[in-house]
């Protein structure tokens, strides 16, 4: 398996979200190639943006942060992002330092893309 | 500082692309002593987030990885494992970070202003580990001392 990998689309429901599906595990080697996704994603002017975390089987701090600052600017340009379905073991991990709390977390691609619409386009 | 020889113990070059063999290896021999899944986890993560520290933080960055590797340049990781616990020392023989004694808070990690969001490793250490000291000698190297009680 590769160590990491991401395929992107949009989102049945709405196209204006787009849906990053993340593959392998993002730790300070990976978070490189993560953050290289995210710049692109954002200078193409994307603003509603769920990542597909299901295929992801290991984060470390180097990835929470990533994702933290990609979360931060998304919001400051009146965007959301929403994480999609982490497994047991990526959910305890961003659980037990409590960003289950920061982050919104989804079951789901139409529970996703719901959140995101009712926060930003209600 | 630990008296004994460890039960086992890696050397590493500073090569972030070997952290996860590191960390899938910490985290088998945390299985074979029955922790549990969220404990292995959370003892993967944390001897993840310290080597990671090592390696971009111990030393001088500007030479490639193969230099690094001739300048004797690497991070050990040594296990120790006890009935009732697992100890995880981490170290290098870079500048000595005593910087590492004092985390930052998760509300200073999640400040408003930060840029970048950096510095979580060691508040993650404290928060999965039940005991985590750091010994820094400058000019000589930073130990990081992690233990994992069975619960």
């Amino acid at each position: 398996m590769k160590a990491f990998s991401f395929a992107s689309r949009e989102a049945a429901n709405d196209p204006a979200c787009v849906i990053y599906d993340l593959r392998g595990y993002i730790d300070a080697h990976t978070v490189i190639e993560f953050e290289r996704a995210i710049h692109t994603t954002i200078d193409a002017g994307l603003k509603f943006i769920i990542l597909d975390i299901t295929g992801l089987s290991y984060i470390s701090s180097a990835g929470i942060g990533a994702m933290m600052g990609l979360a931060r600017k998304l919001s400051q340009g009146g965007g959301d992002m929403v994480l999609m379905n982490p497994s047991p073991k990526v959910f305890a991990i961003l659980d037990g330092l409590g960003f289950t709390r920061i982050f919104k977390i989804a079951d789901d691609e139409a529970s996703a893309v719901e959140m995101i619409q009712a926060e930003t386009r209600p | 500082m630990f008296p004994l020889k460890p039960h086992m113990e890696m050397r590493c070059r500073v090569d972030s692309t070997l952290l996860g063999l590191l960390r899938d290896f910490v985290a088998s021999v945390a299985r074979h002593l029955a922790f549990s899944d969220q404990q292995v986890a959370e003892i993967e993560i944390s001897v993840d987030e310290a080597c990671a520290n090592a390696m971009e933080h111990a030393y001088d960055q500007t030479p490639d990885e193969n230099t690094m590797a001739e300048m004797g340049h690497e991070v050990q990781v040594e296990l120790y494992l006890w009935p009732d616990r697992l100890t995880i020392r981490v170290s290098d023989s870079g500048t000595g970070r005593p910087d590492l004694n004092h985390p930052m808070s998760m509300d200073a990690y999640l400040d408003i202003n930060r840029i970048k969001f950096r510095g979580l490793g060691m508040v993650l250490m404290h928060k999965f580990m039940d005991e985590v000291a750091v010994h820094a000698t400058p000019g000589q190297g930073t130990i990081v001392e992690m233990t994992k009680l069975k619960k």
